[in-house]
């Protein structure tokens, strides 16, 4: 990630890109300082994955396979499979 | 700084920087959307940092609310999806609200709602469980 990256995600300068911005640094902020202070690996790469998240999302067009990229484990239970697609709800 | 001090220094800051993501006011889809991409990093590192929740046998307050928390989650993002539902959606566009003159709408906006509430709630108990 590079100050490039951070500048196009604030680029559009609308509330919430600031905001995405914002939280883009802040992240890649925490990322720099667990790395400095010889974090643990695994927690050095759970804040790079919010940072990635955010990243990734930042410009949302919501489409379907976005959204089932935020489908989490059920801790316990055996993978579950995407909901089938429901046209206009029911 | 010990593991779990950093643990919990992540936690808090990926909370905050879910909070920071939903401060803007938007269409209830980004709403749902921006509180599922901030969720799925915490709970995420919730799991992480709890394995043992993997074995359907530990039945701690934590790990019983994590799992509430993940299918309630997971109902949100399927809520989304059939909010999304319109337009090319399933064949990859961008996500396609209903028109408010369609009846559907209605059902549609107050599921996703009520998706997004309860998740809510989840999570805010999950944190008070992992204090």
């Amino acid at each position: 990630m590079s100050t490039n990256d951070t500048s196009a995600l604030a680029g559009a300068l609308s509330p919430e890109s600031v905001l995405i911005g914002l939280a883009f640094n802040l992240g890649s902020l925490l990322v720099s300082h667990l790395t400095h202070a010889k974090a643990p690996q695994e927690i050095i790469d759970a804040a790079q994955k919010v940072v990635t998240d955010i990243e990734a999302h930042a410009q949302d067009t919501m489409t379907a396979a976005q959204w089932d990229a935020l489908r989490v484990p059920i801790p316990g239970q055996a993978p579950d499979a995407p909901a089938p697609a429901i046209g206009g709800g029911s | 700084m010990s593991y779990k001090h950093l643990a919990r220094l992540l936690t808090g800051v990926a909370a905050t920087l879910s909070l920071l993501l939903l401060v803007a006011c938007s269409p209830i889809e980004k709403q749902a959307y921006r509180v599922a991409v901030g969720g799925h990093a915490f709970l995420m590192s919730i799991q992480s940092a709890h394995p043992e929740c993997n074995d359907p046998k530990t039945e701690t307050k934590l790990c019983t609310i994590l799992r509430q928390a993940s299918a309630a989650h997971n109902l949100l993002v399927d809520a989304g999806k059939i909010y999304c539902t319109g337009g090319d959606f399933m064949g990859g566009g961008a996500c396609h609200p209903p028109s408010k003159k369609d009846p559907a709408y209605q059902v549609a906006a107050d599921k996703l709602q009520a998706a997004l509430t309860n998740y809510e709630q989840l999570e805010s108990d999950l944190r008070g469980a992992y204090k």
